[in-house]
């Protein structure tokens, strides 16, 4: 195989924050004004350099009205990473963050790790959401925050590798690459038991890669 | 009494013979033959024939007709009233907050839109968003948007103007699109993408084995083809999308399932050497070259697998889990449409609305069973068909002696005969 680690991730967060364009710049350096909305679920593959080791990412982009949780919901689970966007010039889209993480912790066990983005941030004179009440947000909530710009280019990339280190250090954590084959890590089907153990908080330490704190 | 009952199957004999005439001139005078003629059963033929309906001119026509639109009320803007205290800027409700969102990226969707100017642009957004709004405020409670619902209605939009669409998309809502916009979708996406599995495994077994084996039975890779009609995912609006909507628009409401399997039988080769695991295959999926499709290569393929499966006997042979998931609303179960077994009962227009399933539930009303009554033969008859069998029974010779024979009720006969046969 051609990785050391896989890693499942799984983009959520209100319809309009930008789940699509961030993908779109991270997996393809790409950005256009005539973005679509996401039908159901978008998917797709990356690969990075973290640390000298090559991480192949499945990264799944969801659609963000309510509606479609019955669909997107079936893509939590088993995910390593929980990538939650918001608009930085949209209030609303902020004050729903407890919601998907409600919603997202149904799903996901304790070692998924979970990060909040505020993308948009290219655009300050809208900005209705500021940088430090995300993060002290993010704080409460035991997760690491950071704010993006699809548009700019803007931690993008950083997001993702921050993402990235954080899981490989858990996994080597839980045992030298006990879980990182493709059938096993990242691999994971919709068939899989459901965990409903709540795992908030599971990514406190995440903070020091992003500005969490 | 239907109008379409016996001729006009074959196009009209003064479109043939005209050698001068080119193919797709032909087809255009065909069109306009049997819409003259009122004859459903003429344009369901010629959905499916080369050039399909032709030119956003012809379909505005034939569309509203499938749609049993009258075409007064084409121009009737009375719709707009329904939008009298709306400010678009301010929406109220994450309902609406999400379709004003969608709506703000669309009008980018298809190759007609790459160089729209920003004004044109704007307007048709504003349009889009006053047909939607209208549509769901004259049904409150009943409609709820989902995202995709936009692409279909901006279809409309590129046919008629904005009356037109409101009209036509109201129908199409009502009588095509129920199962989407009317029950959360587990109750309706989800039983139909069941339901689309089932025809894969009928037509082609080992597709649907390998789609099964990488842990993509449920199909959610085709979720935006089931919600937009395929609106969201091909890029030619007047090759593609148009004309794949002449045929579902003249089609049993199954149509469309037939398209998504015609599509992926199309795509079998890809689909049984990819590797067996969810990504690579959704991956492998959402690749697939769509702007290369041919549509009327697509549509015949189609048409050929309803052929094969006809709607009613894939229904028919539902394992009951599958077919008891399925809403008995659902339109599945109610083709035809109130107007094409009443054509030309203009008198019956205005209630149309109340004819629709959703409307009518599970409620009994000999009027309505006798111009409608594949209605009877929803979930919940098959229920006591399963049971006990002898009331359903009844309730279908009771139909078979109210029903008048026709073209379109021709479909109804061959659904009840092996119903009988079962007992």
């Amino acid at each position: 195989r051609d990785y050391d680690h896989l890693f499942k991730l799984v983009l959520i967060g209100d319809s309009g924050a930008g789940k699509s364009c961030l993908l779109l710049r991270f997996a393809d350096d790409a950005f256009t004004e005539s973005y679509i909305t996401t039908i159901g679920v978008d998917f797709r593959f990356k690969t990075i350099p973290v640390d000298k080791k090559t991480i192949k990412l499945q990264i799944w982009d969801t659609a963000g009205q309510e509606r479609f949780r019955t669909i997107t919901s079936a893509y939590y689970r088993g995910a390593d990473g929980i990538i939650l966007v918001y608009d930085i010039c949209d209030r609303e889209s902020f004050a729903h963050v407890d919601e998907w993480l409600n919603e997202v912790n149904r799903y996901v066990n304790e070692s998924t790790c979970k990060i909040l983005i505020g993308n948009k941030c290219d655009m300050e004179s809208e900005r209705q959401v500021s940088t430090e009440e995300a993060k002290k947000k993010a704080d409460d909530l035991g997760i690491a925050y950071i704010e993006c710009s699809a548009k700019e280019a803007t931690n993008v990339e950083q997001a993702f590798q921050m993402m990235s280190a954080e899981l490989i250090e858990k996994r080597q954590k839980q045992g030298a690459g006990g879980r990182s084959g493709p059938s096993a890590g990242g691999g994971v089907g919709l068939l899989q038991p459901k965990n409903r153990e709540a795992g908030k908080g599971s990514c406190g330490g995440l903070g020091s890669c992003g500005g969490g704190d | 009494m239907a109008p379409h009952s016996t001729k006009g199957r074959r196009r009209p004999q003064h479109a043939q013979g005209r050698t001068s005439q080119t193919p797709e001139q032909e087809q255009v005078r065909a069109v306009q033959a049997a819409l003259a003629a009122r004859d459903f059963a003429a344009l369901q033929e010629l959905a499916f024939s080369r050039f399909g309906f032709c030119s956003c001119e012809l379909r505005r026509a034939v569309w509203q007709f499938l749609l049993g639109v009258n075409p007064e009320k084409g121009i009737d803007s009375s719709w707009r009233k329904l939008l009298a205290d709306v400010d678009q800027d301010v929406l109220d409700g994450k309902e609406a907050r999400v379709m004003q969102a969608d709506v703000q990226r669309s009008v980018y969707t298809w190759d007609v839109h790459s160089g729209i100017r920003k004004s044109a642009r704007s307007q048709k957004r504003e349009q889009l968003l006053d047909v939607m709004l209208a549509i769901l405020r004259q049904h409150p409670g009943k409609l709820s948007y989902f995202q995709g619902f936009h692409d279909i209605a901006l279809v409309f939009l590129e046919v008629g103007t904005p009356s037109q669409a409101f009209h036509m998309v109201e129908r199409l809502a009502l009588f095509h699109l129920s199962d989407q916009l009317c029950c959360p979708f587990d109750k309706g996406l989800i039983p139909l993408l069941g339901l689309l599995f089932c025809l894969l495994e009928r037509v082609d077994a080992a597709v649907a084995t390998a789609l099964r084996e990488a842990d993509c039975a449920e199909l959610h890779f085709a979720v935006p083809w089931v919600l937009t009609w395929f609106a969201h995912s091909l890029p030619r609006l007047h090759e593609q999308v148009m004309r794949l909507f002449d045929c579902l628009l003249a089609s049993h409401p199954a149509m469309l399932l037939y398209f998504a399997a015609a599509l992926l039988l199309h795509h079998r080769d890809t689909i049984l050497t990819t590797e067996r695991e969810m990504p690579e295959m959704v991956s492998a999926l959402q690749k697939l070259p769509l702007g290369s499709l041919d549509a009327d290569e697509w549509a015949s393929k189609a048409r050929q697998l309803a052929k094969q499966v006809p709607p009613e006997e894939l229904l028919r042979r539902l394992p009951p889990a599958v077919r008891l998931a399925l809403p008995s609303t659902s339109p599945l179960f109610h083709f035809p449409h109130p107007w094409m077994v009443s054509a030309g009962k203009a008198s019956a227009e205005k209630d149309l609305s109340a004819l629709a399933p959703i409307y009518r539930g599970g409620s009994s009303g000999l009027a309505v069973r006798r111009s409608y009554g594949g209605a009877l033969l929803d979930n919940r008859s098959w229920g006591l068909l399963l049971v006990g069998g002898l009331f359903s029974s009844g309730f279908g010779l009771a139909l078979r002696t109210l029903c008048l024979p026709g073209t379109l009720t021709g479909s109804l006969w061959r659904w009840l005969g092996p119903r009988k046969a079962k007992k």
